[in-house]
């Protein structure tokens, strides 16, 4: 049995990679289950991911080699601390806003929870604590309220004797 | 089936006006502004409208997000523009808050613990129908952290106590820069507790609990914690009579009297304790069992056996039920016969 695979990214980029490390990825654990260890040494083409950002979610594989496999209902537990990302995590998705979505749709579609997970997270403190102009200006988003509305709006979402 | 309903409605029933005085009766809650502005397909801009860069992230994954984000944020979020509101209104669980009980929403916001709580958070509250300290059903949510606790707990229970700032600088040796990591809230002017106190300030209170940790762990053990802080009470204590000597001396030109330190807590009334009333809105149970069109929303009910005013468990009268957890105390108190318990110490 090979103890290391080829992913093929869309940019048909073949990269080696442990099993082990791979198969973080539910998505390729479950297909390399289902076509048998003789099949195993066939490339595996990740249609959905380019190299680059393969490659990032590679590292962060391989960073969390070791990690215990979460539970199934173990879910609601890990989300619910919501800022808390282990300092390694917060330096890994210290990229630009384009490959930080790159790297959510790609755990979504490889179904590596984890990385899921810390993704969202980052970009849930990407909008926490800042004002609605503020978040505007980090995504690039268009205000359609006119000012009296959006006033009327935070009036509404407040202690209404203030 | 149907002689076992019968039986439970012989032997229950709802307290309809119990003079609680929680924050939820407040009138001056703020009124949401949901429904309010028209986001839907009615106004156009709101499909042309973008969320911008977030917009490459699919709705299943943005909600993913937003549900991780507290009260206050996810506010805020949705005024950024008609989309944002829209995609915020549809977050299955916030979806499920809102139409069930906004009040949480309305009361978290008025009293300024929307920074402390996700949505996630208090849905997750919402959908548990046992007391986090007794199991008891609990019908009501605590709010500066978000908790689900019974009448008996929230009115007992130490940790249910919110704290005045003075009080957790002594108490638990903290300094002022520890406090702005606490969880805390601002009490609106309102009538509290069966007592029906009135309070007119708007006090800051911060969460027991969090503020007790923040001390251990600043301090190293609890007891390392107490008795720092003792030291420091008795270090108040001298400052106090070295100033009162002094005073003494001097006689009435040095100005007004010295006040002596606070050592002890203040007289904690339990129930009667408006503090303990400014956090807690009453809360159904949002059965997730039986979410979708009918969702099965339980407000808890009171065991008649145990209707005259008993005052200790298991019998108290205070204690709400669920169906399951009635079946439960009818095994471990008796079944109701005449209008009592059977095997009771009535």
């Amino acid at each position: 049995m090979s103890n290391t695979i080829i992913l093929t990214s869309s940019d048909n980029v073949e990269i080696p990679v442990d099993r082990e490390v791979a198969e973080r990825s539910i998505l390729i654990k479950n297909m390399l289950e289902d076509v048998g260890d003789a099949a195993a040494n066939e490339p595996i083409p990740i249609p959905n991911v380019n190299e680059a950002v393969l490659k990032k979610v590679i590292e962060w594989c391989v960073h969390h080699k070791g990690d215990p496999p979460a539970a199934a209902d173990d879910e609601t537990e890990s989300r619910k601390r919501t800022t808390e990302i282990d300092e390694w995590d917060q330096k890994f998705m210290q990229v630009d806003q384009e490959m930080l979505f790159e790297i959510i749709l790609a755990a979504n579609y490889l179904d590596i929870k984890a990385l899921l997970d810390v993704g969202c997270k980052t970009v849930a403190n990407m909008i926490k604590g800042k004002s609605p102009e503020e978040i505007r200006k980090t995504f690039n988003i268009t205000n359609d309220f006119t000012p009296e509305e959006e006033e009327q709006i935070r009036r509404e979402n407040e202690w209404a004797e203030e | 089936m149907i002689v076992s309903i019968d039986k439970l409605s012989e032997s229950t029933y709802i307290y309809q006006n119990l003079p609680d005085h929680t924050l939820d009766k407040i009138s001056t809650l703020c009124p949401l502004d949901n429904g309010r502005h028209h986001t839907s397909a009615s106004s156009s801009k709101a499909n042309t409208n973008t969320l911008g860069t977030l917009d490459q992230l699919p709705l299943e994954l943005l909600h993913m997000t937003l549900a991780q984000l507290e009260i206050q944020s996810l506010t805020d979020f949705r005024r950024v523009n008609r989309r944002a509101m829209l995609i915020v209104d549809s977050i299955p669980e916030y979806a499920q808050i809102i139409a069930h009980v906004p009040i949480s929403i309305r009361a978290i916001l008025s009293i300024g613990s929307g920074s402390w709580i996700s949505c996630q958070d208090l849905y997750q509250k919402l959908c548990t129908a046992e007391c986090d300290i007794c199991g008891d059903f609990g019908g009501y949510l605590y709010l500066i952290t978000c908790r689900r606790v019974c009448y008996l707990c929230f009115a007992w229970e130490r940790d249910y106590l919110p704290l005045l700032r003075t009080d957790v600088l002594r108490k638990f040796g903290l300094r002022n820069e520890h406090l702005a990591g606490l969880p805390s809230m601002r009490s609106l002017p309102g009538v509290y507790s069966p007592r029906e106190i009135k309070s007119r300030a708007r006090i800051t209170l911060i969460d027991h609990s969090t503020a007790r940790q923040a001390g251990i762990a600043l301090h190293g053990t609890e007891s390392a914690m107490e008795q720092y802080a003792s030291n420091m009470a008795s270090k108040r204590l001298e400052k106090y009579q070295s100033r009162k000597s002094l005073h003494e001396l001097a006689g009435r030109v040095a100005g007004p009297t010295p006040r002596r330190p606070r050592s002890e807590d203040a007289f904690d009334g339990v129930d009667s304790n408006p503090k303990r009333f400014m956090a807690i809105i009453c809360a159904p149970f949002l059965d997730r069992r039986r979410h979708g069109p009918s969702t099965c929303i339980e407000w808890g009910f009171q065991c008649l056996a145990c209707k005259p005013l008993h005052y200790h468990k298991p019998f108290h009268w205070r204690r709400k039920f669920t169906e399951e957890s009635f079946q439960t105390h009818l095994r471990e108190c008796g079944e109701i016969m005449d209008g009592k318990h059977k095997q009771g110490v009535n």
